[in-house]
């Protein structure tokens, strides 16, 4: 698989699973996708999104102390317009209600293929599908 | 949680390959420019991406001790969990209540603080500080991020400005607002602070351990550990958590409040909702729910 560069979008990795945040942010430099930000929990994605307004906002759902329910809630507070894609390995139809109602862009469940979380990228950005 | 770490794993091989395919075909393609200093870069991200190939394998050998740390540590929360009321907000936060105070209306709880004489004056001030003020702050939710800027809420600085602001409202059984501080060897008191420079092998900084009887507590002995190495002002946080036990308050699920099992709020002190909770418990209101609004 492979991906053409996505220019002008930014985003910020929240998952408290640091080497997973870190092969994120590796791969989407590569892509040639701009990391401005790598949190651990729901407070760190508040901080870093009020700091950076990102385009796109990657956000772990099961996090220890302020966790992902916590993370979207708080920054579609301070932006309703915010691109927040939602990560979890949880398929209950509960918490997919939930992270809808508190206002997710999409929804990508672990394990995460590369394809998913292109396709979640391109259609926050509104760049429609850009991968090949 | 054990399924989310398999899957994270499961997709740190999935994106692993990824970069190993892209920098592959970036290395061929570059070939030709050995010299080129971008071929250096290129070298230095592959050295990344094998530290983090490193680092994935680490993580799974470290993923079976971990999880018989949480199958233990579960083990110990399901005993500290054994309450009877939840205090919920908004979000779902809850904070569980043990047992109450039983005492007759104006009646003083007596606080003996055992001091091996290590502690400095000032660290005593603060300890008393947090049980004993009526200071009030405001504090905007926006920076304990519940709500945009604009609204404020009220945080007390000791418990005793705190239940008495609460007990205009009245409640079943009476709530403590009087408190007198000792400070003897002896152990005399209902609640006892023991200050010790040990630190708790598990790692707590604090602990609450309390003796009741027909749901209502007849005895509090608050631990606080290592207290040659805090400051003043932590201890202050302490106390003013574990007094919250003392008084009959479990933890909150609200990470920002002052009763989060582990308190990392930059604005620990005594919410409206802890005073909800104690509203709650001492009006004798079993299993009860109080949703808190912020």
């Amino acid at each position: 698989m492979d991906t053409q560069a996505f220019p002008q979008i930014s985003t910020i990795i929240i998952d408290d699973n640091r080497d997973i945040a870190k092969v994120f942010e590796e791969y989407l430099e590569l892509c040639g996708i701009t990391v401005v930000g790598v949190g651990y929990d729901g407070k760190d994605a508040v901080d870093l999104y009020q700091k950076f307004k990102p385009s796109v906002v990657i956000l772990d759902v099961m996090m220890p102390n302020f966790d992902g329910f916590y993370g979207l809630e708080k920054i579609k507070q301070l932006d309703s317009n915010a691109k927040v894609i939602m990560v979890t390995a949880d398929t209950t139809l509960r918490t997919q209600e939930r992270l809808k109602s508190l206002g997710a862009h999409s929804i990508i469940y672990k394990p995460i293929e590369i394809e998913d979380l292109f396709l979640a990228i391109s259609r926050a950005a509104q760049l429609g599908c850009v991968h090949n | 949680m054990k399924e989310e770490l398999l899957f994270d794993l499961e997709s740190q091989r999935i994106f692993l390959n990824a970069i190993n395919s892209r920098l592959k075909q970036q290395n061929q393609s570059t070939q030709k420019f050995a010299l080129n200093p971008k071929s250096l870069t290129l070298h230095k991200t592959t050295n990344l991406v094998l530290l983090v190939i490193g680092m994935s394998i680490i993580s799974l050998l470290a993923s079976v001790s971990y999880f018989d740390d949480m199958s233990s540590y579960a083990k110990n929360t399901d005993m500290a969990y054994k309450t009877k009321y939840v205090i919920e907000n908004l979000r779902g936060d809850t904070v569980n209540t043990w047992q109450h105070w039983n005492l007759v209306e104006n009646d003083r709880i007596v606080v003996n603080i055992v001091n091996s004489g290590e502690v400095t004056s000032d660290k005593l001030y603060a300890l008393k500080a947090a049980i004993l003020s009526d200071e009030v702050i405001q504090i905007d939710d926006s920076f304990l991020h519940k709500s945009i800027p604009g609204s404020t809420s009220t945080y007390y600085l000791g418990w005793a400005g705190a239940l008495k602001q609460q007990s205009k409202n009245p409640t079943k059984y009476y709530i403590p607002t009087e408190f007198t501080i000792l400070e003897s060897a002896r152990g005399e008191g209902q609640i006892t602070i023991n200050l010790v420079t040990n630190k708790d092998t598990d790692g707590n900084t604090g602990y609450t351990k309390s003796i009741t009887e027909d749901n209502q507590i007849l005895k509090s002995t608050i631990t606080i550990y290592d207290v040659d190495s805090l400051s003043a002002e932590q201890i202050a946080v302490i106390v003013r958590h574990e007094f919250g036990h003392a008084l009959g308050l479990a933890h909150s699920t609200a990470p920002e409040d002052l009763m989060a099992p582990q308190i990392s709020t930059l604005y620990p002190y005594i919410s409206e909702c802890d005073i909800a909770a104690i509203t709650a418990l001492y009006d004798g209101n079993e299993s009860s729910q109080v949703i808190c609004e912020k």
